[in-house]
């Protein structure tokens, strides 16, 4: 049979060698791809012109009865005020899904993913929480869609929160690190400064190798990043300010989420992020007990979100263009047989509530919407706000808030 | 005669027929007695709900504690090789001793015999005599119960005061972030957990010696309480693990209540009332564990004394006037208080003797500090887990009052 067929079209040889290359482009993919294929080369991203969001995590874990309900709230801005000028989505839940824990680092993580996940820590420590996001965040679809600069897309965390630091890039081999979000955080401004100190020859001898020992650890935290790459001189400039207004000693500028509200104030003063999110989470302080942390905390980050509205509203650039996302990390527990019946968010159905309060321009107003919607679907919500196509995240955009 | 601080306690008359023995096996006898075990646990465990309740609860713990002590010695006495039986050591006494059965609750232990002589006595004097028989063992547990608590939080309240600022205070300071005092919170949590520890390394012992004797100043004999103590550090490890094993199930009862809804989702959308209620069953049924782990550290405290006590008074390392009365009196009867004299051993000895024995009291010491540290990190667990404002760090219920019901109160 063999020895009557006709000759190929082309030599077996080369069709072999295309299909192995075919092969290997399709492995490597990425940016190989349309080179080997003899594709045109993707557009580099351009500008971004669409509106800034600000993405406020109102968390450590929240109740609805404590913050949108009228009649219970110790946050009086969002629930009277906020509320009418945007959409409040009263019945937004986490999924109980198996291995979906109702708790900060992960809460955090669905909101900027858009996808749930078991989340373990990645040195597998014991009751460890650093997390790694295994598809992008709304960071990385951002700067990978529009020329976004790293410090343009800004991540506010607290100081007793370090674990978030891992949330600025997924381990997802299609965006990662190249398009991470910075952060700013006293533990960034502790690196800064200390780096600052040595490099300016603040100490000598013994003291400077246990400082620059110091300093090391303090910057491994993170063991992705890498550390001679710096924070960046927009945001070494924005330490350098923080510095010779507030000094070096810590215990001058605000604490607690203060800190963050005044953080995220001069952030947006001075490197005027397109996407900006705000890791609220003192209420969570009620773990140990005390009541009234939780409502103290609560009260704390709305005076917060005044400021921060009052701020974008005075602003001619931020004003009518930006959209806030307000939502919270988590819910607590409502336990009717315990002594503080919010001390913990232990996975009961009322750590599973929350709520989410969107408003800006091009969304709907005075608008209340008590269908159940997913916490995942902000990832989406706020791609179609900046026009980015989330394509990881696993729930679509809340079209109810659209105008 | 019951002896105590001020005196004679029953007004015994001059000449008083023993109670008729009666044959403890007949089967008669053992229902009855297993109704009244029964009863009386039933109601030390009804007395587990309240705070107020948990006082007679001391109270009847410890004259059970005095019995059980007289009782070991009297087995020790070499009595029983004669025929004699525990009631019949009591009954010679020439009265109803209380000692003779497990202490009552609320009726005195003379009734029955006041009942059986009441043809010897006018009305008038029947009467008074029967109405304080009626309430004699609830007047002796209130008392005796009020007495013990009250020397009991004299040494570890300032403890749990201590615990309970550095918690309230370090969280305050930590939620705002006051780093100037950050310190204030952790040193004083510390120290009164050292304080704690310290005062346990004492207080079963001395918590015993006050039962056996029924005096409240024996609480306070602090050189003499601390050195049984110090001969039985064995005994001393071995309660101090007791303790911590059994305040597992304790702190458990504590903090369960935070998971029930988890277990049982229908519980999560309770009313106010109907929490309550749940509560209560709940907390009924934990005192059916609480009381017998709170008696028998008690007994154990009581055993360890018993024998510390009796091996110092024969060894002469205890004079007998360093002893209560009470102690002196039932030790005397039953021949172990000696009559001369102890020769004490060469003083080179004694000292060679002592050096080996400081250095295991030293490990002893120290295994102690740690057990007791596990049983008070378990009230910050438990704290943590499910709060308690108050009672969390102010009642230790198997070291203080032994009640660990508690009903939030926007459930009242």
């Amino acid at each position: 049979m063999l020895g009557g067929m006709d000759r190929p079209a082309f030599p077996r040889r080369i069709f072999l060698k295309n299909v192995i290359a075919g092969a290997g482009a399709m492995a490597v993919g990425g940016p190989l791809r349309p080179h080997l294929l003899g594709e045109e080369e993707p557009a580099p991203p351009g500008p971004y012109a669409g509106p800034n969001v600000i993405v406020v995590r109102f968390g450590g874990g929240v109740r609805r009865r404590e913050t949108i309900d009228p009649e219970h709230t110790y946050a009086p801005f969002l629930c009277h005020e906020l509320t009418k000028r945007g959409t409040l989505f009263t019945n937004m839940e986490i999924d109980s899904l198996q291995g979906v824990e109702t708790s900060h680092g992960q809460g955090t993580l669905y909101i900027i993913s858009g996808k749930y996940d078991r989340f373990q820590d990645v040195g597998g420590k014991f009751l460890g929480q650093r997390f790694e996001s295994k598809v992008p965040t709304i960071f990385e679809y951002l700067r990978k869609t529009f020329a976004v600069p790293a410090h343009q897309a800004l991540i506010v965390n607290g100081e007793d929160r370090t674990d978030e630091e891992f949330y600025t890039f997924s381990n997802n081999h299609l965006f990662g690190a190249n398009f991470r979000s910075n952060v700013l955080s006293l533990y960034r401004y502790k690196c800064y400064l200390l780096r600052q100190q040595i490099e300016n020859g603040q100490w000598a001898g013994d003291k400077l190798e246990k400082m620059r020992r110091e300093l090391v650890k303090l910057e491994s935290l993170d063991y992705r990043a890498k550390p001679e790459e710096g924070q960046g001189t927009e945001i070494g400039g924005f330490w350098e300010r923080w510095r010779q207004f507030y000094g070096d000693t810590g215990l001058v500028n605000p604490r607690g989420d203060r800190l963050l509200t005044e953080l995220s104030l001069r952030a947006l003063r001075e490197l005027r992020p397109r996407l900006l999110m705000v890791n609220y989470n003192d209420p969570d302080y009620v773990h140990w007990g005390n009541m009234t942390h939780y409502t103290r905390g609560i009260t704390v980050i709305d005076e917060g979100l005044r400021q921060l509205v009052g701020w974008v509203e005075a602003d001619p650039e931020y004003r009518d263009n930006t959209v806030f996302v307000i939502v919270p990390d988590c819910g607590r527990d409502t336990n009717p047989l315990a002594s503080v019946p919010c001390q913990h968010h232990f996975g009961s159905r009322s750590s599973h509530e929350i709520f989410a309060l969107v408003f800006g321009p091009g969304i709907a107003r005075n608008v209340v919407n008590d269908k159940r919607v997913d916490q995942i679907s902000i990832a989406s919500t706020i791609g179609r706000v900046m026009g980015f196509r989330a394509e990881f995240a696993e729930k679509q955009a809340l079209d109810e808030a659209f105008a | 005669m019951i002896v105590t601080a001020e005196g004679p306690l029953a007004d015994a008359p001059a000449a008083v027929t023993a109670a008729p023995r009666r044959n403890s096996r007949a089967p008669g006898r053992r229902l009855r007695r297993t109704f009244f075990f029964l009863w009386k646990f039933y109601a030390g465990v009804m007395l587990c709900l309240t705070l107020g309740g948990a006082i007679f609860v001391v109270g009847w713990t410890y004259r059970l504690v005095q019995r059980s002590v007289l009782r070991s010695w009297w087995r020790r006495s070499g009595r029983i090789l004669r025929g004699e039986s525990f009631v019949d050591f009591v009954h010679d006494r020439g009265s109803n001793e209380p000692r003779a059965q497990w202490p009552n609750w609320i009726l005195g232990h003379g009734c029955r015999d006041l009942l059986a002589r009441r043809s010897e006595f006018t009305f008038a004097t029947f009467s008074g005599r029967l109405g304080r028989e009626l309430f004699r063992s609830l007047w002796l547990n209130l008392r005796i119960g009020v007495q013990g608590i009250f020397n009991t939080f004299l040494l570890t309240a300032p403890a749990g005061v201590l615990m309970l600022f550095s918690w309230y205070d370090g969280w305050n300071n930590s939620f705002s972030k006051g780093y100037e005092q950050a310190v204030v919170g952790p040193l004083t949590g510390a120290l009164g957990i050292i304080l704690f520890i310290v005062a346990m390394l004492y207080v079963p012992l001395a918590q015993a010696r006050q039962a056996a004797t029924g005096e409240w100043r024996a609480f306070h004999h602090y050189r003499l309480n601390w050195r049984l103590a110090r001969r039985q550090w064995a005994a001393g490890v071995f309660i101090a693990g007791c303790y911590s094993l059994f305040t597992i199930p304790v702190a458990a009862e504590r903090v369960l209540p935070m998971f029930l809804p988890q277990i049982h989702p229908s519980l999560a959308s309770l009313t106010n009332e109907q929490a309550a209620k749940v509560l209560g069953t709940y907390f009924f049924w934990g005192s059916f564990v609480l009381f017998p782990l709170y008696v028998a550290l008690r007994l154990m405290a009581g055993r360890i004394y018993a024998t510390a006590l009796l091996a110092a008074v024969k060894s002469g390392a205890v004079a007998p006037d360093e002893l209560t009365t009470w102690e002196q009196t039932e030790l005397g009867r039953l021949g172990f208080v000696p009559d001369v004299p102890v020769v004490r051993r060469h003083p080179l000895v004694r000292v060679a003797a002592r050096t080996s024995v400081l250095s295991m009291q030293g490990a002893a010491m120290a295994a102690a500090v740690v057990l007791w540290f596990t049983a008070i990190a378990q009230t910050y667990v438990a704290q943590f887990l499910n709060y308690l404002p108050l009672s969390g760090w102010l009642n230790q219920p198997l070291v203080q009052l032994p009640s660990v019901r508690f009903i939030p109160p926007h459930l009242k």
